[in-house]
């Protein structure tokens, strides 16, 4: 590998760094993994030139260039700044990993971090760059490759960014895994939602969805302070199901037709309940068959009101595991 | 420094226009005003209701975006309905605000219309200020602020309100343009052609903004001629003049043009066909309350105008308007031995109130076809506003100039005292009426309790949003189990479908006009077209008044079958140890928890679905675990 395909390595993890931190919401071992994908490059492409030979681990070279960011030390305590923070979030210290809440706080805090990366990569293409003497002298088939450089790291990044970011687009509590399929079939497209409040009519859900034939499943954890009476009600068009903590608590999977209203095409069901203080999981399961297609999930706490969508504040997302079935279980105290 | 002795009078000033850039705590004031009015505007918005005109505006302005998006080959706005008449600017605005936006589509369009509305008071504040000085535009914006009409309308009216800020600024702009011509600069004229535009790209009556800015600037430049005789020939006055107009005519047209598709195809011609049908518009013929009796559309009906002007203008304004009149005629008789530039502002007054006066008496005059209450009209508050803030600065700077000392502070201290009062008085109707504020008649015709079945009330079916919220709330009062468990099919005249909006998916709106529809549980019937007066055998579940005149009624249509009488009799207990608790005290007083969180046991999974799923789903799932039982109220009751 030559210095500058190297160079062009390191800037594409960085770009698809930035493009995650901006857009997304990155699980941390995503970001961990490109960032020090990131080093990898930078520090191969220093010991091949000789500048850095005492340099053994990534880890190392990751924690030098931290002090050199905050030169405070790095002493591992609660109280602890929050490049320290993030230093160790880097340099994979499990004594700092928290709560979800937290993981993203210390995200936030890596944007110095990823400034001093793009100031050490540019100073490393500076100095591999021809003298403004010779920059003169380049042909007009020098800045047509310069262009095509420019344009194949955008495309090496817009690559890199599609390849490893997760595919969970949105920034809701609920994650929903739609599938193309009936019954859950296929490998769904992950998308979170704010909440269960569709009517798509006759329109396709997400791009890569068809409109009819489909299946939806939610999952979310909700929390409660304390015990309450909670009212669900689930209106679907063609049929749904809420499981709480896994039962089934609501079945409007196959409404019979001797109960529907002539005219009708969505079926309407709720149940009252009664739930502890705490963190449950709560599951929506939603089928289309044919034509309209709607579903909604609404919920009364204390009865007082009309069944209403629920809060926000009261759900936290339920993590990008698919394959859990209970994700609400591991996070909670 | 000289400082005025505070003993000492004012001389009265010599009105002129007002440019300066700060106007010292009364543009603080009109500024906060607005501010407090954008702040509780936002906060209040989800209160009001859709209307059923905006369906049409919704689908105009879709038909208008696909027409541009296809490049002409969509041509459906070329023949909607009459909309096609009307210029799509506002609707096109609309439409992205809705596609582009992360709003409802309804919510969307009332924003687009509040923002617009905003504009509108920002017009009335500029023209109040640059006639009269900051304290002018602070009592226009505030007359303007305190009209419960025009409040009522400023979220939900997607065609009057956009044309009466397009109108406020365009007369805005004649009078600013006119203060200084013909030193005025072509961006200026341009400025100004643009804000005429802002008025014809909505309704074709702004081309009478056209005529307002030919007249102001040729008596302008006349008023000048006469002062100040130049070396320049009257010919050539006269040709600057054209010329000037031109511009902005040409400015004006383009911007009228740019998203109206149907004009587009004949951009000289097509607008005045459509004047010419807008002035003898009878698309409509229905019958309707007027002055205790019911009259046609189509009926002559000359008082019209000045039955509703009278009844739904607040008292204080006809007032300070009627002295607005006065001093108008007051300094039209003094113009001759004023300088010319006062001369202009008194001229400038005067086409106020030619825009206030002109377009009701054509009206009149022509014979057209009017309904709905004044809401064609509503382009003409704002213009009142500004007159009766100029009154109202006027009288204050009279009292402020009185001779005796304690005579002017007893005299400005009432005044002052006197339009609090005013203020606040309306600012309670206001909120009183929330957010049917549109209703609103003045207290010397009786209030709107008055004007019940005398007058139109709610034309536009915004109370649905009311009404479908009120049964929303008793039903699941009473019928809570029925709520749950069923939908809740309701319909209403003619458009409805808005309710489904406001409520939960379970609310199904069934339409009168499709037969395929279902069969309504419910039904929501306003005050236009006696709709509140059908299904009368039916009965009343619920009504949304204010000051006890009826705007929108619901009537239960399930009792006369057996199997919804049985429906009724599954009403929620009623609670005896504790009544009348917001929760249900008997779920309260049950054994706690049921549904309960196991820590560190196997997880109860659902299943993975399957095609036995159903099935399997009888009992609740529990994946090998004892089933929780989670009653229902009903179930547990038994």
């Amino acid at each position: 590998m030559n210095s500058i395909s190297t160079t062009c390595a390191a800037a594409e993890h960085l770009q698809s760094l930035r493009l995650l931190l901006r857009y997304h919401h990155p699980a941390p071992s995503v970001v961990r993994s490109i960032l020090l994908g990131f080093w990898g490059e930078v520090l191969s492409e220093a010991s091949r030139a000789g500048e850095n030979d005492d340099t053994t681990t990534i880890a190392e070279a990751v924690s030098a260039h931290l002090r050199a960011v905050d030169p405070a030390p790095a002493s591992p305590s609660p109280t602890s700044t929050p490049s320290e923070r993030a230093g160790a979030f880097l340099r994979g210290d499990e004594r700092y990993r928290g709560s979800e809440e937290e993981e993203q706080w210390v995200l936030r805090h890596l944007q110095p971090h990823l400034r001093a990366c793009q100031h050490a990569l540019e100073g490393h293409v500076r100095e591999g760059t021809p003298k403004p003497a010779a920059r003169r002298r380049a042909t007009r088939g020098g800045v047509t490759r310069r262009i095509g450089f420019v344009i194949a790291i955008f495309g090496f990044s817009y690559g890199a960014y599609d390849v490893l970011s997760p595919h969970i687009v949105g920034e809701g509590m609920w994650r929903g895994a739609y599938h193309s399929q009936p019954n859950f079939k296929g490998k769904p497209d992950i998308i979170r939602d704010r909440d269960i409040d569709f009517n798509w009519r006759n329109k396709s859900p997400a791009p890569e969805i068809p409109n009819d034939k489909i299946s939806i499943r939610w999952d979310t954890c909700i929390t409660l302070d304390e015990d309450q009476d909670v009212a669900f009600q689930l209106i679907a068009d063609d049929g749904a199901r809420l499981f709480l903590d896994g039962t089934m608590v609501i079945n409007n999977w196959k409404p019979a037709k001797s109960k529907r209203r002539k005219g009708v095409t969505k079926s309407v069901k709720g149940k009252e309940l009664q739930l502890s203080s705490g963190r449950h999981h709560l599951r929506v399961e939603y089928r289309d068959s044919y034509g309209q297609a709607s579903v909604q999930l609404l919920a009364s706490f204390g009865l007082a009101d009309p069944p209403a969508p629920i809060p926000a504040s009261l759900l936290s997302y339920p993590g990008d595991r698919v394959d859990l079935e209970d994700p609400c279980k591991l996070e909670s105290p | 420094m000289i400082r005025r002795d505070s003993s000492t009078p004012r001389a009265p000033q010599r009105p002129q226009f007002d440019n300066s850039p700060f106007g010292g705590w009364w543009d603080v004031a009109s500024v906060s005003a607005l501010v407090l009015f954008w702040a509780v505007g936002l906060r209040v918005i989800t209160d009001v209701g859709a209307t059923w005109d905006e369906n049409f505006h919704i689908t105009y302005g879709q038909a208008i975006f696909d027409y541009f998006e296809s490049g002409g080959v969509n041509d459906f706005a070329l023949t909607y309905r009459s909309n096609f008449l009307y210029g799509g600017a506002f609707d096109l605005l609309g439409t992205l605000m809705m596609d582009y936006g992360p709003w409802k589509t309804y919510h969307a369009w009332h924003l687009a219309v509040f923002f617009v509305a905003v504009f509108a008071y920002a017009g009335v504040w500029r023209l109040g200020r640059f006639m009269g000085g900051p304290a002018a535009g602070f009592f226009s914006l505030c007359t303007l602020l305190l009209h419960p009409v025009f409040i009522g309308h400023s979220f939900n009216n997607p065609k009057d309100l956009p044309f009466a800020a397009g109108y406020i600024w365009a007369v805005y702009g004649i009078i600013r343009v006119a203060s200084d011509y013909p030193r005025t600069s072509k961006p200026r004229l341009v400025w100004l052609g643009g804000l005429i535009g802002l008025a014809m790209c909505v309704r074709i009556a702004g081309l009478l903004a056209l005529g307002y800015c030919f007249a102001a600037l040729a008596a302008a430049l006349l008023v000048r001629s006469l002062a100040a005789p130049s070396a320049r020939s009257h010919v050539a006055n006269f040709q600057g003049l054209v010329t000037d107009f031109f511009t902005v005519m040409v400015t004006a047209w383009v911007t009228m043009i740019a998203a109206w598709p149907w004009a587009l195809m004949d951009p000289i011609r097509r607008p005045f066909v459509v004047v010419q049908r807008m002035t003898y518009f009878a698309h409509h013929d229905r019958r309707m309350p007027f002055a205790g009796r019911t009259i046609k559309i189509s009926d002559d009906t000359p008082e019209y105008l000045l039955h509703y002007f009278g009844l739904k203008t607040p008292e204080f304004i006809m007032t300070l308007c009627g002295v607005g009149a006065v001093i108008i005629l007051v300094r039209l008789i003094r113009m001759r031995r004023m300088h010319a530039q006062t001369n202009i502002h008194s001229l400038s007054f005067a086409l106020i109130w030619t825009s206030c006066l002109f377009p009701p008496i054509y009206a009149i005059a022509k014979g057209s076809h009017l309904y709905d209450g004044l809401r064609h009209f509503l382009f003409l508050l704002p213009v009142m506003a500004v007159i009766t803030g100029m009154a109202t600065s006027t009288i204050l700077a009279a009292a402020r100039s009185l001779r005796t000392r304690a005579l002017r502070i007893i005299t400005t201290s009432a005044l002052s005292a006197l339009l609090v009062a005013i203020g606040a008085w309306h600012t309670y109707w206001i909120a009183r009426l929330h957010p049917h504020q549109s209703t609103y008649f003045n207290a010397a015709s009786g209030g709107i309790e008055a004007a019940y079945e005398n007058y139109d009330l709610d034309y536009y079916a915004a109370s649905y949003n009311d009404a479908s919220r009120l049964l929303q709330r008793r039903l699941w009062r009473k019928e809570r189990t029925y709520y749950l468990n069923n939908p809740i099919i309701v319909r209403g005249c003619w458009l409805a479908s808005a309710v489904a909006e406001y409520v939960p998916q379970n609310f199904v709106v069934s339409r009168p006009q499709r037969s395929r529809d279902p069969k309504p549980d419910f039904f929501l019937g306003y005050t236009r077209n006696k709709c509140h007066k059908r299904y009368k055998r039916k009965p009343l579940y619920g009504r949304v008044r204010r000051d006890d005149a009826t705007i929108t009624v619901i009537r239960d249509l399930r009792v006369n079958s057996k199997k919804n009488n049985k429906r009724k009799t599954k009403k929620a207990p009623k609670t005896k140890s504790k009544p009348k608790s917001a929760t249900l005290p008997d779920i309260a007083s049950r054994p706690p928890v049921q549904v309960k969180r196991v820590e560190n046991a196997p997880t109860s999974s659902p299943t993975t679905p399957d095609r036995n799923l159903s099935r399997r789903a009888k009992p609740p799932v529990g994946t090998g675990q004892p089933t929780p039982t989670m009653p229902t109220i009903s179930e547990r009751d038994r």
